[in-house]
């Protein structure tokens, strides 16, 4: 679809998605390791530990490449005065519209790690829905809310 | 009225027979399980144990549940191990409405539903479960009394808020007047016959055959089954056949009784819709709530050119719990349906023709049942060899389901309003209009990017129910569908073209 959002999130975003990924990584390298060492006590077939290196290797890529930037290319999000537009996903390419006069309120929050490397992430909710635009910069994120604060202020509900 | 008030003593009753209720099926197991391992006297001892416990709780319960209108709020204070007290400010009051039950007639009294404005799921409203007419009606007076006040200063006393609080004695008694939609008894008989509900009955019934499971000494009984099984066979089946029997006459005595003198009326701004022989019910919602409406046609009762209305209110649980959609006609001629609509909900247009699916999107819908299908079906195939080959005709089958689920859905937009239809069996078209639709989301994957298609989603309440979605558009429509809800830019352009 044309005419896609004009804003992206912080680039920042990748490094912590990547930190993510690594935390993941780690969980993997254990059971993988495990698995080896099993392998070679219980003296098993070797082509396993192929095969887990192999996908290791393609779960790091994933997980720390491939991944994180895909998704930091496909988010993107705009608030215009009438309505606020966010795009995200992976596989599946999803656009969602929300009337400025539909939101109910705005919410930012930030974790331990948000906050190391300066980010929040923005909540808009609906009376019936919630979307979330992640990892945005700390005064970007202030800043939206309070602009998506008064323009619901200011929509009028004519249709 | 600031005293702390009780409800009538018939809510005792009420309560026990509600808790003996849920109570009963655990208690009937217990006895069977007595009955082979435990001695008599604890056969007897630990249902009555639990029938006197519920008894005593009912009581003490009542006896703690109190109200009282006090500084613009609705006290409430219940609750035996835990107490708890509510304070709702009349405010945060929505509508009260008044319905009696089988046991409430009998000691002529009524139960008054509060609703609250909360609009998250779970969020309860509060039920007096007995109170008298007199009382009720001072209720009402009273919440409307204290709104009124709190409206007065700002703004004019709005219609809506005034309107829902129709006196009691008018809901009740007084003979309707804008009758929009009434069902005849070969109607009714017709709705029961052909609802999902007998379903749901014997899924009922096998969840509680399901539990003997764990009981029946299955050990002990297959000494002997050698010799039952040539009798048990035929037995089983009977017993199967007539319990399906049974449990479909059971779902269309309950449809009856439920939806017995279906009728819909429009006084003012309020939709009102009465039905029930046993329990009488009558819900009461405002249009300013109606968020959609939700049209559905089963495929039984498609064939018949029959289908059934709901309308997506927001506000508490009115019909049956069930949070959101309401109920507005059971069974109707779908010739009949534009004009029911246009005399309840004037905004709404439903006569319009649906835009249907790209040729192309045909082949993904007919594909897409055999996503699931496809591998159990040939591995059975395999392994139930020769005739379980015939199993693979179960392919061509649901491709055909898929089919037909493609010609069913569709979409289409005027200026106000957007509808979406969907489905297989049970065909939904939802109807939104445009200052309804909380947000809307277009999305394509990446074969439906390859082949031009998107999928279009519109939400109007929270839940499932109230989410409009159709698969497999042709981009361009998605593209026209966004448009037409956005506001600024490029708006008018795409939809231009």
């Amino acid at each position: 679809m044309n005419g896609e959002p004009r804003k992206r999130i912080s680039e920042r975003a990748l490094s912590v998605w990547r930190i993510y990924g690594m935390i993941g990584l780690a969980v993997s390298f254990a059971v993988f390791a495990t698995v080896t060492v099993l392998v070679i006590v219980l003296d098993g077939p070797k082509w396993i530990i192929l095969i887990l290196i192999l996908l290791f290797i393609g779960e790091g890529y994933l997980f720390l490449f491939f991944i994180p930037r895909l998704r930091w290319r496909r988010w993107r999000y705009e608030v215009r005065e009438q309505e606020i537009e966010i795009q995200r996903g992976l596989f599946t390419v999803k656009r969602t519209l929300i009337p400025m006069i539909r939101v109910q309120h705005v919410d930012s929050k930030q974790g331990p790690l948000f906050k190391k490397y300066k980010l929040a992430s923005v909540t808009i909710s609906t009376a019936a829905t919630v979307h979330e635009i992640p990892a945005l910069d700390e005064e970007e994120a202030e800043e939206l809310r309070y602009s998506i604060s008064k323009l619901v202020r200011v929509a009028d509900d004519d249709v | 009225m600031s005293e702390k008030k009780r409800l009538h003593p018939i809510s005792v009753i009420a309560n026990i027979v509600k808790q003996l209720k849920d109570a009963f099926f655990p208690l009937v197991l217990l006895i069977i399980v007595g009955k082979k391992t435990i001695n008599t006297m604890w056969d007897i001892a630990v249902p009555s144990a639990v029938v006197m416990y519920t008894i005593v709780i009912g009581i003490i319960s009542w006896l703690r549940f109190t109200y009282r209108l006090e500084e613009g709020e609705l006290r409430i204070e219940h609750g035996v191990f835990v107490r708890r007290k509510r304070y709702i400010p009349y405010e945060r009051i929505q509508g009260v409405s008044i319905s009696e039950g089988f046991l409430q007639r009998l000691a002529g009294v009524v139960k008054v539903n509060i609703e609250t404005a909360g609009n998250k799921l779970g969020e309860a409203e509060v039920v007096l479960t007995a109170v008298t007419r007199e009382e009720a009606e001072r209720i009402q007076r009273w919440i409307r009394k204290a709104k009124e006040m709190t409206n007065n200063e700002t703004t004019m006393l709005d219609e809506n808020t005034e309107s829902s609080f129709v006196s009691i004695h008018q809901r009740l008694q007084e003979e309707p007047k804008n009758i929009i939609f009434s069902m005849s008894f070969w109607e009714v008989f017709q709705v029961a016959v052909t609802s999902g509900g007998a379903l749901s009955v014997i899924a009922a019934i096998f969840v509680f055959i399901s539990q003997f499971d764990n009981i029946i000494p299955y050990k002990m009984l297959y000494k002997d089954a050698q010799t039952v099984f040539a009798y048990g066979l035929f037995y089983t089946m009977v017993a199967v056949l007539s319990i399906f029997i049974a449990a479909y006459m059971i779902s269309i005595i309950q449809n009856m009784l439920r939806y017995a003198f279906f009728t819909v009326e429009k006084i003012d701004e309020n939709i009102i819709i009465s039905r029930g022989l046993l329990e009488k019910r009558k819900v009461t919602t405002s249009v300013t709530r109606v968020q959609g409406i939700v049209i559905k046609e089963n495929m039984i009762r498609r064939w018949f050119g029959y289908a059934s209305v709901y309308i997506i209110h927001a506000g508490g649980a009115l019909d049956d719990g069930q949070h959101g959609n309401i109920i507005l006609c059971p069974l109707i001629k779908k010739e009949r349906i534009a004009s029911v609509i246009s005399s309840c909900l004037p905004e709404y247009s439903i006569h319009h023709e649906f835009n249907a699916l790209p040729k192309r999107a045909c082949i993904r819908y007919m594909a897409r049942p055999l996503y699931v299908w496809i591998l159990p079906v040939c591995i059975a195939a395999y392994f139930l060899r020769p005739w379980g080959m015939l199993l693979l005709l179960l392919l061509p089958i649901v491709s055909y389901f898929g089919y037909l689920s493609y010609k069913a859905a569709g979409w289409a937009i005027s200026p106000h309003q957007l509808a979406l239809k969907s489905g297989l069996f049970n065909v939904k078209a939802m109807y939104m209009l445009k200052n309804r639709i909380q947000s809307m989301e277009a999305s394509y994957n990446w074969f439906q990017k390859r082949k031009h298609l998107g999928t279009i989603a519109a939400t109007v309440m929270p839940g499932i129910g109230a989410r409009g979605v159709v698969v497999d558009l042709d981009q361009e429509d998605v593209k026209t569908i966004y448009a037409w809800l956005k506001r600024t830019n490029e708006a008018a352009k795409v939809s231009s073209d």
